[in-house]
């Protein structure tokens, strides 16, 4: 039978371990799973510390088919990313429950690694790149301690041996193994930043900025402009009620452009996990360089914005180029009248409030400037909590709290610029976006979630062209807001208060030591975040096959990266193989010191016959150097006694020393001797 | 007696086990995860496990490969008591080798069923490591060492990686030593003529080796022996005096006791004359007579005895 730990501190390791990989998945498994799980474990600790009960395998049996049961109520089924998590989990803790021997504790282990990759599912930032490789030592030092023989003792030194060995198969896995060009999987409920709905209304854009998380980042090939310019289009509605808005309907036909913008300008986004399948895209999008995601394909709709073909799956990157300025287009009859709708039963108050701004009837710039004036001499106020309007909420919102988020503005500008007769239409996404200079790229966060319209300013009547400019009413109503970006809802700049003068560099000079330190970590963490994010995106099957064919391959399947691969991998194991026989045909150290010792004596004419043992050889030194006879047989006799005498000898350290220092005072004495 | 051997090194196999194969399955199943995702992240997991995988794989292989059964010996031993063996490995490797195990495979002549023994052992680098130990000796009679098995599934217990050392080494099993009858001297019960000589026989003939002894003149140790790696023997000669007992199996037979009690009981007599080096002939049915005096012939005699099977 083989042996195997049983030891406290092989148990308590391996404890520690099972507890630390349920931990690591508290954000993705429901808490009752987790704690059903510990509590096993515990128990089972509680046993092999203090002696007390243990749980029995029936016991086990029906606690885990009661776990299971729950599951399946929960979930509906056992299959799937998150019912397949939890059940894991109850397995682990069950299994660590019942374990008594070698094979148990190899189970457990194997659990721990699929415990790991789902963890590592819901999370691929560099913390958890940090983790994996802290793990895989964890995980190796036990696989050492729990080998049968029970030889192997704690040693990290002897790990990282190991894993120096691994390293470079680990790296050509890595980078030669074929990935995928399409993941025929998707997150059922990701750990997702960007969480807009597919429609507008009060609180849903909110909802969003409440979340501090980086929504995305972005490189930009050409110098910028400053980040108040910076509108990022998500999605466009057409269809209201009065502050709820919904997408126009799929088969709108797209935007007619007459005229492009000469100068586009090429930038790159990096989008976290996000559920759904709208593409960001700063304005003003240039159609003719639609963004390409790898693995998935991308339509454009109305409104200019662009749309995933399935969900998407993790994080992912995309190119893509804009222009300062609004293209010139013309507006169909359907799309006129789409975006001309208005709610059924809108307010009498609301429609009088849109004639009296409409100065100039068929003058969509001066109706613009009249309604934000209007805003603007009002005491209306900007809030990410608003409150709850009641029934008649748009002239709640207009003539009696005065207080909104976005959501509300870009509603009630919408609703009174089409009520004016011009068509309009709400558009949600981001405003703004933080520099990271140590990273060279932007970051916009779900704190700069925010909705605006657009209205179609007509300029030749006669074909109907025009272009649609952006109203932003927040930047009328609060421009610090347009300044700050995400950093308006913190507490340090609610203290500087609402001042017009106040942009983002007053605002980080007025932060203290502390949060000026805090944010600087902030920034390098996020830049090696950003690193790691753009390696772990664009390193998919597109980028193998380029790089295969940069080195002559002009066949880059699949087929020929396994084969290489494979290749590899064999000669690692041959080029390893022969360093390890070169390192024992160097020999044993005792007959590498026998050899020296015989050495010494070439230079005096005599040398050792290959036939001639250690006894005759030297007998014959002693003949010849009389003066030393008494060093040579020491020498010689401590040989003979290491290597014939007792074979299991352990030929020490120690003893190896002594042997190396009568054989230099030897060479000491013949070169005095020659002198 | 011990048989001086020299293997060429035997090819390692190697198999997952049921650790390992659980491994390797857990292994492609995140792979299909990753790949299934997307995720690079859960891919470097995976590509991890598959690289320790060949990496133990290699290590465990390595663990075998430098290793070379160089002699096996077993100590004659008296049937019920204890046997020692002697297994002499040689380890080329520049690394110490840990968790081996191994098997010696014993043949029954006639019976030809093996004899599992199990030895475990920590095997120094660049060293010839003596694994001594002990079995109780059972039955009597001639076995053959058909073969060494060393294992292991070091360093990872991923694998189960084992290699085949044919050898050919005989393990004697004298008879039991019973009998509580006294010596049968021709001159009656009790006396014996006591020939105290020198404990080295001085003569023509090469009669055998016996262990050396403190005290025995270096002259008659038999040197090229000791050079080959053998313990230190001393070389003894045939005296050709004449038998002063004679031991025979028919007429100890008479007195009733049972053929096995019989040759137990020649065992003690051979044993005993041979202590008080006195010279005996043993003769035993349908066999040659042996006869001589001092070790050597109490070895044969005990060989004669442990292979004695009544012909039909």
């Amino acid at each position: 039978m083989s042996s195997f730990r049983r030891d406290q501190t092989f148990r308590i390791y391996l404890l520690a371990l099972v507890i630390l990989h349920l931990c690591i998945l508290i954000p993705s498994v429901p808490y009752w799973t987790l704690a059903l799980s510990v509590f096993i474990v515990l128990w089972k600790g509680i046993h092999w510390t203090k002696g007390v009960r243990g749980p029995r395998k029936k016991e086990i049996w029906i606690l885990g088919a009661l776990g299971m049961f729950a599951i399946f109520q929960a979930k509906h089924t056992f299959l799937g990313e998150e019912a397949g998590a939890m059940v894991l989990v109850l397995m682990a803790g069950c299994k660590l429950g019942e374990s008594e021997n070698y094979r148990d504790y190899g189970i457990t282990l194997i659990l721990c690694f699929l415990l790991l990759s789902v963890y590592l599912l819901g999370s691929q930032g560099v913390l958890s790149l940090a983790f994996l490789l802290l793990d895989t030592v964890l995980l190796v030092q036990f696989l050492f301690i729990l080998h049968p023989s029970g030889v192997s003792a704690f040693s990290l030194r002897a790990v990282l041996k190991l894993l120096a060995c691994l390293l470079p198969v680990w790296a050509l896995f890595f980078f030669v193994f074929p990935r995928f060009a399409v993941g025929f999987w998707h997150h059922e409920n990701p750990r997702i930043t960007t969480g807009f709905t597919e429609q507008l209304r009060p609180g849903s854009v909110g909802q969003v900025a409440e979340s501090d998380e980086i929504a995305f980042r972005i490189h930009f090939e050409s110098p910028l402009s400053s980040p108040e310019k910076f509108y990022w289009r998500g999605s466009v509605l057409a269809l209201t009620d009065g502050l709820n808005w919904n997408r126009s309907n799929p088969s709108m036909a797209l935007e007619n452009q007459v005229s492009k913008s000469a100068i586009k300008m090429p930038y790159q986004i990096w989008l976290e996990p996000q559920f759904q399948r709208w593409l960001f895209t700063l304005d003003y999008p240039d159609i003719d360089s639609a963004p390409k995601v790898s693995g998935n394909s991308v339509r454009q709709r109305a409104g200019s914005y662009y749309e995933l073909a399935r969900p998407p799956v993790g994080r992912f990157s995309y190119r893509t180029t804009y222009s300062e300025e609004s293209p010139l287009q013309s507006l169909s009859n359907s799309e006129s009248k789409a975006y001309l709708q208005l709610p059924s039963s809108l307010e009498q108050e609301v429609k009088d409030l849109a004639s009296e701004l409409n100065v100039e009837p068929g003058n969509a710039q001066a109706a613009i400037a009249k309604m934000e004036q209007w805003f603007r001499k009002q005491d209306f106020h900007y809030s990410l909590n608003p409150g709850k309007l009641r029934v008649k909420q748009l002239s709640e919102f207009l003539f009696g709290t005065k207080l909104g988020f976005c959501e509300h503005y870009a509603a009630a500008g919408a609703v009174l610029l089409r009520a004016m007769g011009y068509p309009a239409r709400v558009v949600i996404g981001f405003q703004g976006a933080d520099r990271n200079a140590m990273g060279d790229y932007w970051m916009v966060r779900n704190r700069n979630a925010h909705a605006w319209d657009e209205v179609f300013v007509m300029t030749d009547y006669t074909r109907q062209r025009g272009y649609w400019r952006r109203v932003d009413l927040v930047a009328v109503v609060t421009p610090v807001r347009m300044a700050l970006g995400a950093a308006f809802f913190s507490s340090e700049a609610s203290k500087l208060g609402d001042s017009k003068g106040l942009s983002l560099e007053t605002y980080r000079s007025h932060l203290g030591l502390l949060a000026k330190s805090a944010l600087k970590v902030e920034l390098f963490l996020d830049a090696a975040e950003m690193k790691w994010v753009r390696f772990l995106t664009e390193y998919d099957f597109e980028f193998q096959q380029n790089l295969l064919r940069k080195i002559g391959f002009r066949d880059a399947s699949a087929r020929v990266f396994l084969g290489l691969l494979f290749s590899c991998i064999a000669l690692w194991m041959l080029v390893f193989t022969l360093i390890q026989g070169k390192k024992a045909k160097r020999g044993s150290p005792l007959l590498k010191m026998w050899q020296e010792f015989a050495e010494l004596f070439i230079s005096h004419g005599i040398m050792r016959a290959v036939h001639e043992g250690p006894r005759e050889f030297s007998g014959r030194l002693k003949v010849k150097f009389p003066e030393h006879a008494e060093e040579i047989e020491n020498i010689a006799a401590s040989f003979i006694s290491l290597r014939y005498e007792e074979p299991d000898s352990n030929f020490s350290n120690d003893q190896q020393q002594a042997l190396k220092n009568k054989i230099n005072d030897l060479k000491r004495s013949l070169r005095r001797v020659r002198c | 007696m011990f048989q001086w051997i020299q293997l060429k090194p035997g090819q390692v196999y190697i198999i997952p086990t049921r650790v390992g194969a659980y491994f390797i399955a857990t292994s492609l199943i995140i792979l299909l995860i990753g790949s299934g995702y997307s995720n690079n992240l859960v891919n470097l997991l995976a590509f991890f496990m598959l690289s320790l995988v060949f990496v133990a794989m290699v290590l465990t292989h390595l663990q075998l490969k430098c290793l070379d059964v160089e002699s096996i010996e077993a100590t004659p031993a008296f049937s019920g008591e204890v046997q020692t063996f002697h297994l002499i490995i040689r380890n080329d490797s520049a690394e110490e080798c840990a968790g081996i195990k191994g098997k010696c495979i014993l043949k029954d002549m006639k019976k030809r069923s093996p004899l599992p023994q199990m030895l475990d052992g920590r095997l120094l680098a660049h060293h010839r490591n003596r694994v001594k130990w002990v079995e109780p000796a059972g039955k009597r009679g001639r076995y053959f060492i058909e073969k060494i098995e060393l294992e292991t599934v070091f360093p990872l217990g991923l694998f189960y990686a084992w290699k085949i050392a044919k050898v050919k080494s005989e393990c004697w099993v004298y008879p039991k030593l019973s009998g509580n009858l006294k010596l049968p001297f021709p001159q009656g019960e009790g006396e014996f003529v006591s020939t105290l000589q020198s404990s080295h026989r001085q003569g023509d003939e090469f009669h055998g080796h016996r262990d050396y002894r403190a005290g025995d003149s270096a002259r008659h140790i038999d040197w090229k022996a000791h050079a080959r790696g053998r313990a230190l023997l001393v070389k003894e000669m045939d005296e050709g005096s004449s038998p002063e007992l004679f031991l025979s199996l028919e007429l100890l037979a008479q007195s009733g006791l049972s053929k096995e009690d019989c040759i137990s009981q020649l065992t003690v007599w051979v044993n005993e004359a041979c202590q008080q080096e006195l010279s005996f002939k043993l003769v035993l049915p349908h066999h040659e007579v042996l006869q001589g005096r001092g070790m050597a012939h109490a070895r044969r005699c005990f060989e004669k005895l442990s292979c004695f099977q009544e012909e039909p």
